[in-house]
């Protein structure tokens, strides 16, 4: 059933669930219909509504401290369905070796492996509408070239609305109340600090009371700058903020970074896009993150006649023609004739795993809400070893594509200068909308926020869904795992709480 | 003659020295970095003989 919490139904909440669920996003939705398909009773509470409103989206602005960013609320939605409404629709699964320690990305390393989420992966191809993986296969490993292969994206096509593909069960779902206009304000801990009593929540009219959600668990699935900004605000029985002992909620904040490396032109067409990653022994050997190479086909695919004067065969060779023309101003004296063979413009944009930072982080800014709680301030940092990953890979990467004269690349000015800055939002896609990290697994309370089951180390009742528990993000958009998480937290959860 | 100095500027940039990070690609054999673009030794020939 759907209830209001602001109004009448707002009595829908007053008894006890025995999970509730706050943030109705991929993860949120996800578990909650998990959770009610192995019979549990569920409050699944959404800060908007059906639909995007200002008064919602309004709670997401925030300040950036660091690296140039979009405005907080611009790559996050707060209403059903969160940021999915917005989704792209691209995924790939994390590669085995993401979930992996590398010694040259300190802290690095999930405490599960990739065989702990391929069970649910037919499931999670379902709910994003996704071609089966077989259908759509990564060139063998056998058949990588010079450090990389070639891989390949799934695409919801068009992306699945979660709002509306899912809106529907949730309304019919045996055992789930799903409240819009439920903001969380506050997370009760019992006298002990070790289990969360009551979540309170109040509506937009500032003289509302409020409410108490109470459950026998609690999830949060606010997203990787939501959920560590609500954690730090909740200081009114702990002052460092709810599991924030070890003061790691809103550290390691990770992006994938996106750039648009270099230009290039190829000699055979292009399709529009194709992936190339590193293989396992190439990020040892140079000590570089996980990344994907994507070469975009520009539009409008240079056509040169080839020419016919004096006998050059540079001059018959419009690929090579294009080249002079890039590279030197050199205006070519050959005649125009020829077989009408061109050469095709295209770009190379990298999107790869950013090495892990403590000081990259969500925190609280000094403006506060209409609630009163402080607003996210994000400081995104970007480093030695991300630049080293952007540079080594795309230099071995052109190297490869010369040497197999299958195009020429002519790499962009600042990625080759000192001294070095990336480009902000203004000239490049800079991220891609990807919040990671920032409450992430660990099997030691030292080195993370939640176990390896999602649950926050210090409390014995508080769980996180969403991509704020990856510990590294590898190159991959993250919606697939966080779905693939999401079923398997529903799965812990049904199994230490099932009827 | 614009042209040819261009050309000529690019060219001895491939016999510059390279940053640290380019020195493994420098070392060996086959393609560099020239001006901003990673080319093969026929590239540069053949661009060359363009500009004759």
């Amino acid at each position: 059933m759907i209830a209001d919490a602001v109004g009448p139904g707002r009595a829908a909440f007053a008894r006890a669930f025995d999970v509730c669920v706050i943030g109705a996003g991929a993860a949120g939705m996800t578990l909650a219909l998990r959770l009610a398909e192995r019979g549990l009773d569920v409050a699944l509470m959404e800060a908007g509504g059906f639909e995007i409103s200002a008064e919602s989206q309004e709670i997401y602005e925030g300040a950036i401290l660091g690296r140039d960013y979009w405005p907080l609320d611009v790559p996050r939605l707060r209403f059903l369905g969160g940021s999915m409404g917005h989704w792209g629709g691209w995924c790939r699964a994390l590669d085995a070796h993401d979930f992996a320690a590398k010694p040259w990305n300190p802290g690095s390393g999930w405490p599960i492996a990739k065989a702990d989420l391929d069970p649910y992966a037919a499931e999670t191809d379902a709910i994003l509408d996704l071609p089966s993986a077989a259908a759509v296969p990564d060139a063998p490993a056998a058949l990588a070239r010079d450090g990389f292969r070639q891989v390949e994206f799934r695409f919801s096509d068009p992306p699945t609305n979660f709002r509306d593909k899912f809106a529907p069960a949730l309304e019919a779902a045996h055992g789930i109340v799903l409240g819009f206009n439920a903001n969380l304000v506050d997370l009760r801990l019992d006298p002990d600090l070790g289990r969360i009593e009551a979540a309170v929540f109040r509506g937009w009219d500032p003289g509302d009371p409020g409410f108490e959600v109470t459950a026998r668990a609690y999830v949060l699935a606010c997203g990787g700058i939501e959920t560590p900004r609500l954690l730090l605000n909740f200081t009114l029985q702990v002052p460092a903020g709810i599991g924030n002992a070890a003061g790691l909620v809103g550290r390691y904040f990770a992006e994938h970074p996106h750039f648009v490396l270099a230009e290039a032109i190829f000699r055979a067409p292009l399709p529009e896009l194709s992936f190339y990653s590193p293989t396992d022994a190439f990020m040892r050997e140079h000590e570089v993150l996980n990344l994907g190479m994507r070469i975009e086909r520009t539009p409008g695919p240079f056509v040169r006649q080839p020419g016919t004067v004096a006998g050059d065969p540079s001059c018959a060779d419009p690929f090579i023609l294009r080249l002079a023309e890039r590279l030197a101003d050199v205006a070519p004296a050959c005649a125009p004739g020829g077989d009408g063979r061109v050469a095709f413009d295209g770009l190379i944009r990298i999107a790869h795993e950013q090495a892990l930072d403590p000081d990259s982080r969500v925190m609280l800014g000094a403006a506060t809400d209409r609630f009163g709680l402080r607003r996210a301030a994000l400081d995104w940092r970007l480093g030695p070893m991300d630049l080293h990953t952007q540079r080594t890979a795309l230099i071995a990467f052109a190297t490869m594509l010369a040497e197999r004269d299958i195009g020429r690349v002519r790499i962009r000015d600042w990625v080759l200068a000192e001294p070095f800055d990336w480009p902000g939002i203004a000239d490049d896609e800079v991220g891609g909308k990807h919040h990671m990290g920032t409450t992430r697994m660990a099997d030691d309370p030292r080195r993370g926020v939640v176990d390896r089951d999602c649950r926050l180390h210090e409390l014995g009742n508080l769980w996180v869904a969403g991509s704020s528990v990856f510990p590294t993000g590898g190159h991959a958009n993250p919606t697939y795992t966080i779905v693939q998480l999401a079923l398997r937290l529903g799965d812990h959860l049904g199994a230490t709480l099932g009827p | 003659m614009l042209h040819r100095r261009r050309l000529l500027a690019t060219l001895l940039a491939a016999f510059l020295p390279l940053p640290v990070w380019t020195a493994r690609a420098a070392a060996r054999p086959g393609p560099r970095l020239v001006d901003g673009w990673i080319l093969t030794e026929a590239d540069l020939a053949a661009i060359a003989r363009l500009d004759r």
